[in-house]
């Protein structure tokens, strides 16, 4: 598969599902609205960064992962052997990157005050990027970050959304995920633009229906 | 012996998710209730794996002394270096499993609005005094046009949280939607009782003190006059139900 349309679906699939839109509606109750705009904004983030890989992505900053267990000692391995084996090469790897994710997040979390958030509840383009920060910082998943999001009743619509499409797509866990498997050069080039689609996306889908 | 290391965090692993999620219900300080029968197949999954990782290695070792071992991957026969940190909170979750979230994190975020929108609720049950959660009691308290809650006594059981300024303090309990990382705090506002030390879990009967308008930022928190404070046990479960 082209690298392209698989990271787009890297990025919708735990960003538009419908558990994801029907938790969103229960969050926020009788504003259909913010479904709609949240399935829109994260699905245009998610096709225009497939687009973007199409036009400037390159193979090498893809460090695609090695198939375990190719080596004379796994010839003669059942296909349950190599099944076995791959699965605790995945396990072990990603586990390992999520703990470093997981600190990180936790560190953050515990180190910036939340009283923070209260400084920029006045300036509505200021609010916007604070909440997409913020979402790259809590690491919430995604079924459960409208609730949060919904509790952030200072800010403005349009952040909240922000929140919203942002988090379930760049996260300190998934950068620390994406760097283990696919290498860092591929992670940071692509969590930074992907941060920057999705405010933008949110700020414009923010603009036309909220 | 270092080929030994993917089996011991693959059992220490395992063994770690099985103790909390199927030998204890430790799992409920972590994430909510449903999650149970993955945690509990993951961890069964584990030690299956792990079982079989060892098995294969000792094999190896009987079989062939001369060869080195061979991944055929980059890493060494110790696996991936990084997962050496996957030892961290599986070792912590064995030995000194973390206490549920409690005041600290309460205090550090905006109480949850329970309901959004005045309206009518459903009749509460007969029968005085009559148990509720802290997310109903909001509910009701700021945007039940009906005034359900008026004339009753109500029950509800929560840790202390005291208020920033002056001796003031709230009945409080966190919701956890997914896992721990989402938590966040349902405040009511406690009168005519002393307050007990911060995280204390007590349960509190009382009846609701009207305060501004329904759905307003004053009816915010919601006030119960305490008539009884005791002090209880933390539940099973220390987060509100859903």
């Amino acid at each position: 598969m082209a690298p392209a349309a698989a990271l787009a679906f890297l990025l919708s699939a735990p960003a538009v599902n419908p558990v994801v839109l029907v938790a969103t509606s229960v969050a926020f109750p009788g504003q259909p609205l913010m479904v709609l705009a949240r399935l829109v904004a994260s699905l245009a983030t998610a096709v225009v960064m497939g687009w973007l890989w199409v036009r400037f992505g390159r193979e090498e900053w893809l460090r695609l992962p090695k198939r375990p267990s190719t080596g004379a000692a796994t010839a003669n391995r059942s296909r349950w052997g190599a099944f076995a084996a791959g699965l605790q090469h995945d396990f072990l790897h990603a586990g390992g990157f999520l703990v470093v994710g997981a600190a990180a997040a936790a560190t953050f979390n515990i180190v910036v005050p939340r009283s923070l958030l209260d400084l920029f509840t006045g300036s509505v383009w200021l609010s916007v990027l604070l909440l997409a920060a913020l979402a790259v910082v809590l690491c919430v998943c995604s079924e459960a970050d409208a609730f949060v999001a919904a509790s952030l009743t200072g800010f403005s619509p349009t952040a909240r959304l922000a929140f919203m499409v942002v988090g379930p797509m760049v996260d300190l866990k998934l950068i620390a995920l994406q760097a283990g498997t696919f290498g860092r050069a591929f992670a940071l080039r692509f969590s930074a633009a992907t941060w920057v689609v999705a405010v933008t996306s949110s700020a414009l889908v923010g603009w036309w229906l909220l | 012996m270092r080929r030994y290391v993917p089996t011991v965090l693959l059992l220490l692993s395992g063994a770690a998710i099985l103790r909390v999620s199927l030998f204890s219900e430790l799992y409920l300080r972590y994430v909510q209730p449903g999650l149970r029968p993955f945690l509990i197949a993951s961890g069964v999954l584990l030690v299956v794996l792990g079982t079989a990782a060892g098995v294969r290695t000792l094999r190896a070792a009987d079989d062939d002394h001369e060869h080195p071992q061979d991944d055929g991957h980059d890493h060494g026969p110790s696996g991936p270096r990084v997962a050496y940190l996957l030892a961290v909170p599986a070792l912590a979750l064995l030995l000194f499993p973390p206490p549920a979230l409690g005041s600290y994190s309460a205090d550090k975020q905006a109480a949850e609005y329970a309901a959004q929108g005045v309206g009518t609720f459903d009749a509460l049950p007969k029968g005085d005094p009559v148990e509720l959660t802290l997310g109903e009691f909001t509910s009701r308290a700021i945007y039940d046009s009906g005034r359900s809650l008026k004339g009753r006594t109500v029950r509800m059981t929560g840790f202390v949280t005291r208020a920033d300024d002056g001796d003031g303090w709230y009945l409080t309990r966190l919701l956890v939607s997914c896992c721990a990382a989402d938590a966040s705090p349902y405040k009511v506002e406690i009168r005519e009782a002393d307050a007990p030390p911060a995280d204390a879990w007590v349960t509190v009967t009382g009846t609701w003190h009207p305060e501004g308008e329904l759905g307003s930022e004053e009816a915010w928190p919601p006030v119960l006059d305490a008539r009884s404070v005791k002090r209880v046990a933390e539940p099973q479960n220390p987060y509100e139900k859903r």
